[in-house]
């Protein structure tokens, strides 16, 4: 199944008065179950792309289709409730709500979901599991270390189990030993649950372990190599 | 979005404003002082309200009057000619019906003492019936109340100490030995008279004479019933109460003759088409002596022409007499409503019938009513609804076979009260502007942190949108959290209000000295001791106003927020 | 009609000389034409002097009057304590402007017998023009010696309800039907004021009261002097004396 299906996707956005052309015409396919990072050096165009692809943004010219809708047409709140539906998201700054639980942020899409509180409970217990902070969910995030913290960021982009979960830059801000560690369990939740993950990255690291890169360019597509 | 979900929205809203704390403090505080204010200053304008209003019911007007429709059409000028006659089926067809009524004859006069002269109004009463139905009567606080048949004036207290009658109850040094120098009394009396003062506190009128001021006396306050009664007696002997009333007794009386010039500048325009018709009929030119002469008419006609004249407001129809009557002040009126401490008089009504009086043969300007059950204490009741009043006495009338004359009605006591209301509402809005004033600069404090909250959490604001939450929600949280901040220190506020509040309904403040100093003119009916009342719409409402306006003043902010790309909301540092 | 009949009835008997039947001691209603021949005007001017005693403190004040029939005068004050204080009576209604506030205040009729300016005078005393003969019934109670001056005494009792004094006592000189003093009685018989004469002028045929002394017996320790200078009578007067913007201006 297609996930996200661009078709010469364009970008542009002003800046200071003149015109910024983010992406000039990207054609590009991933499927369910992918692992797969895109990768460019700064203002290549890959986090705008990963924008996009995660409806945080508006295109220019072109398709784009997301989760088999085609994200063109819809309205504002229309885009809010495809990422609340069908999306997750792990950002480089973790992007924990301070005042929260390790719990409540987790629970946080879920609430936004509606589901039940006893379901919730447990769902946010499992994904607990799965990044392995069993125990942790009383914590605060700052008392955590920053790993651990991308963890529950992760925890937070799976407990919903979207259709797509979009990575911009997740290990940035880890040293490689404990971005190793966030990378297999991603890797993990990959093989174990089939969850689709789309990075945006420039770490040599998360390329390693991702089985399709896409080099971006300029805004273009340099080189498409899947391992 | 159900309901858990905005459970939730809303414990996030909590948590926040717990991480913030000393904003939120700041901001509480400032709401809370905002609001104990408000409660404050509605507290006390609600007490003077109330406390107003029921003094004009019980001490001035009643619940409402009888009275001719010209004369209430009139009221400002208080036309004491607008009389009518029979009050006393009136009043016993209202006694029927469970109403109390008393009669007055109100008219305006100069009061002359020995040593002065003051405007008084006068109210010319049926002691009787006043008694039953007006407070006021029970705050004649030196002296008596007037009787029946008796040359004599009930004066208010603050006048007749003015005008140096009844008994001084601060009179300085001069003014006692004055009254002790008289040669109408005893050696034994000046002593007596010297043994019910005392002089005012020694250090204080050290002060007074170092300065030149006067030493004062205070009469003692806590001395057997019987001297007082010796002392109003000494004062009666020197010849202290003895005053005399100047005023006009004003008849209607259709004029025999209207000079041309009168008659053509004056009343002619006024008239309407019937009318000119009516005393067309009625007076014929005298070209050579440029009058008109009344020619004749049946009673019906001269009446109606009468009415006209005095509807066009043509002078010529209003006669007045001088008059001079000689009474003796017998009480001090200090009643809790200055309206009847200050140039007001009360005389028996009975004593102002013939040329001796007012020539009132009757008459009397006025009917006050009042439901019997209702006390002094009391507002109105549903039965004194001027259309019931009315209704019970024509039900009376029609069992004797009588109707209520046409020129009569029956006016609700507010229907007097336009320029007292129109003091309260002014007073009561201007008294508010400052209570606004604070209540907005509270909420502007609201308006701020939240911009501060929601600038500082941006990045938060866009991952939360970035995980679908919608601009419906965005809105909930924040409007919620700034709606908790009002809640909070609205609640304070209540509570700090009510605290001072307590004082202010049981004891109040006391502020006589100011208004005598005023001549008793505040507006408010209330004499001295100002009190607050409690408003529980105010208290209970203060909370939930406050926690709206707070939501809405975050509203902006919040739309600065929305409004943000959310890919740029994720780059904010 | 009446009124007609009566005309003729005078016209007639003056015809018959039944008046100087009666030469010796002139009637009551004789007397009171004199009175009212020497004193009521169609219009007066006249500078205005009241000098008011009142509990041993002295008060001056001065004002320019222009009065016109019985129901129209003007009054405005010039010395400086009340400089621009003015009245209006116009067709019976009257009007007070106080420069202090720059407002004309209308007036009900009550002060007109009110104390004009705190003298013992009221704006009704400085206006007063009507005939006495047409209102009151006369007789004479005697004859006296009044400041000097041999005087008849007369006795006025209101013809009809509703005069402002229903009583009043007149002394009138023998010689010049000068009246030389009169006192007003409340309806009660209480006597309220009192007014003397200082000093007349005579205009043409008629003399006239240009200086007089009146007292307000209700204030105790009060008297004002009433002086008229520079009078000018029954000389037209433009209406524009007697109009609101002439308060205002």
């Amino acid at each position: 199944m297609t996930v996200v299906k661009a078709k010469d996707l364009i970008k542009d956005y002003g800046l200071n008065g003149s015109t910024v052309h983010a992406l000039r015409g990207i054609t590009l396919e991933f499927q369910s179950g992918e692992f797969a990072a895109i990768a460019g050096p700064s203002g290549s165009g890959k986090s705008t792309f990963l924008h996009l692809a995660g409806c945080l943004d508006t295109l220019t010219g072109g398709t784009l289709s997301v989760g088999g809708q085609d994200v063109a047409n819809l309205s504002k709140k229309q885009l809010a409730l495809l990422r609340r539906n069908s999306l997750g998201f792990i950002f480089q700054a973790y992007n924990l709500i301070p005042v929260l639980t390790v719990m409540e942020n987790i629970a946080f899409p879920l609430t936004l979901l509606g589901v039940g509180k006893t379901e919730i409970r447990d769902r946010v217990l499992q994904a607990l599991q799965e990044v392995g902070l069993e125990g942790m969910e009383k914590r605060r995030p700052k008392e955590m270390s920053g790993g651990q913290q991308q963890r529950v960021a992760i925890a937070r982009a799976l407990v919903k189990r979207p259709a797509l979960i979009l990575a911009d830059e997740p290990t940035a801000n880890l040293d490689s030993k404990i971005g190793r560690e966030i990378l297999e369990i991603m890797v993990k939740l990959n093989k174990n649950a089939g969850t689709t993950f789309l990075f945006s990255t420039h770490d040599p690291l998360v390329m390693d372990y991702a089985r399709r890169i896409v080099y971006i360019r300029d805004g273009q597509i340099e080189k498409d190599q899947v391992k | 979005m159900n309901f858990a979900s905005l459970f939730e929205l809303k414990r996030m809203a909590f948590r926040s404003l717990a991480r913030h704390k000393a904003k939120t403090i700041l901001t509480c505080a400032a709401i809370m002082v905002s609001v104990a204010v408000y409660i404050f200053m509605d507290s006390w304008i609600a007490g003077m309200e109330r406390e107003s209003r029921r003094n004009i019911i019980n001490y001035e007007l009643g619940a409402a009057k009888l009275q001719t429709k010209m004369y209430f059409a009139k009221k400002d000028e208080m036309p004491a000619y607008e009389t009518f006659q029979d009050w006393e089926t009136y009043r016993d067809i209202l006694d029927e019906s469970g109403y109390h009524a008393a009669p007055r004859y109100v008219f305006s006069g100069t009061l002359y003492s020995a040593t002065g002269s003051a405007p008084i109004l006068f109210n010319a009463v049926d002691p009787t019936a006043e008694k039953r139905m007006m407070a006021y009567t029970g705050y004649v606080e030196l002296g008596r109340f007037i009787r029946e048949g008796e040359f004599a004036v009930a004066l208010g207290a603050m006048t007749a100490e003015k005008l140096k009658a009844g008994i001084p109850t601060r009179p300085a040094a001069p003014e006692l030995e004055e009254i002790l120098a008289s040669e109408l009394l005893s050696a034994a009396d000046g002593d007596f008279i010297r043994s019910c003062y005392e002089a005012s506190e020694t250090k204080a009128a050290g002060e007074n004479l170092a300065e030149g001021g006067e030493l004062r006396f205070i009469l003692k306050r806590n001395l057997p019933t019987g001297d007082f009664d010796r002392l109003w007696g000494l004062m009666d002997a020197i010849g202290r109460n003895d005053v005399r009333i100047s005023t006009v007794i004003d008849l209607k009386a259709l004029p025999d003759s209207i000079r041309w010039d009168k008659w053509v500048g004056e009343l002619w325009p006024e008239l309407t088409g019937w009318e000119q018709a009516l005393l067309g009929k009625l007076y014929e030119l005298d070209e050579e002596e440029q009058l008109y002469f009344f020619t004749g008419g049946g009673e019906d006609e001269k009446a109606a022409a009468l009415e006209a004249m005095i509807r066009a407001g043509f002078s010529g129809a209003i006669r007045h007499t001088n008059q001079v009557i000689d009474v003796k002040v017998v009480g001090m009126v200090n009643s809790p409503d200055p309206a009847n401490n200050f140039n007001v008089g009360y005389l028996p009504l009975d004593i102002l019938q013939d040329e001796a009086g007012m020539m009132l043969e009757g008459q009397v300007t006025e009917l006050l009513i009042r439901d019997k059950k209702m006390g002094a204490a009391d507002m109105t009741s549903p039965l004194e609804n001027p259309k019931t009043i009315r209704a019970a006495l024509e039900r009376g009338l029609a069992r004797r076979s009588q109707t209520l004359p046409s020129e009569l009605d029956v006016f609700f006591w507010m229907d007097y009260m336009e320029d007292y209301l129109g003091y309260e509402a002014m007073e009561s809005g201007s008294s508010r502007i400052f209570s606004y004033l604070l209540f907005f600069l509270a909420f502007f404090g609201i308006s701020n942190t939240m911009l501060l909250a929601i600038l500082e959490r941006t990045k938060e604001i866009g991952m939360m949108r970035a995980l679908g939450m919608t601009t419906g929600q965005l809105y909930f949280t924040f409007m919620i959290e700034a709606g908790l901040l009002g809640i909070l220190g609205a609640a304070l506020g209540v509570l700090l209000g009510c605290l001072i509040n307590i004082p202010m309904v049981k004891y109040g403040i006391d502020f006589s000295g100011m208004l005598e100093e005023l001549g008793g003119n505040i507006g408010y009916r209330v004499a001295g001791n100002f009190r607050g009342a409690w408003k529980l719409s105010t208290i209970i409402g203060s909370i939930p106003v406050a926690a709206v306006i707070s939501s809405l003043m975050a509203f902006f902010p919040i739309r600065g927020a929305a409004k943000k790309e959310i890919t740029s909301s994720l780059r904010f540092e | 009609m009446q009124k007609k009949i009566t005309v003729i009835w005078a016209l007639l008997l003056s015809l018959f000389g039944w008046g100087a039947l009666c030469a010796q001691t002139p009637r009551a209603e004789e007397l009171l034409r004199r009175v009212d021949q020497n004193e009521v005007y169609q219009t007066i001017e006249y500078e205005g002097e009241m000098i008011i005693e009142y509990q041993s403190r002295r008060y001056v004040k001065t004002f320019h009057a222009w009065v016109r029939g019985n129901s129209d005068s003007f009054m405005e004050f010039t010395n400086p304590e009340d400089r621009f204080t003015r009245y209006l009576k116009r067709s019976g209604r009257l009007f007070f402007y106080s420069p202090d506030t720059e407002e004309v205040i209308p007036i009900s009729g009550h002060l007109l017998k009110e104390s004009l300016m705190g003298s013992d005078l009221s704006l009704e005393d400085t206006v007063n023009n009507e005939s006495l003969e047409s209102r009151f019934n006369a007789a004479i109670a005697g004859e006296e010696v009044f400041n000097g001056r041999p005087a008849y005494v007369l006795d006025l009792n209101a013809k009809n309800r509703g005069e402002s004094y229903p009583r009043q006592r007149l002394w009138i000189d023998r010689e010049n039907y000068d009246l030389l003093h009169y006192e007003l009685f409340a309806l009660s018989g209480v006597k309220a004021k009192e007014w003397t004469l200082i000093r007349s002028e005579v205009f043409g045929a008629r003399r006239f009261p240009v200086e007089s002394e009146m007292r307000d017996l209700l204030r105790r320790d009060s008297r004002t002097i009433f002086i008229m200078r520079n009078v000018i009578l029954d000389q037209p007067i433009a209406d524009s004396i007697f109009t609101t913007r002439n308060l205002e201006r």
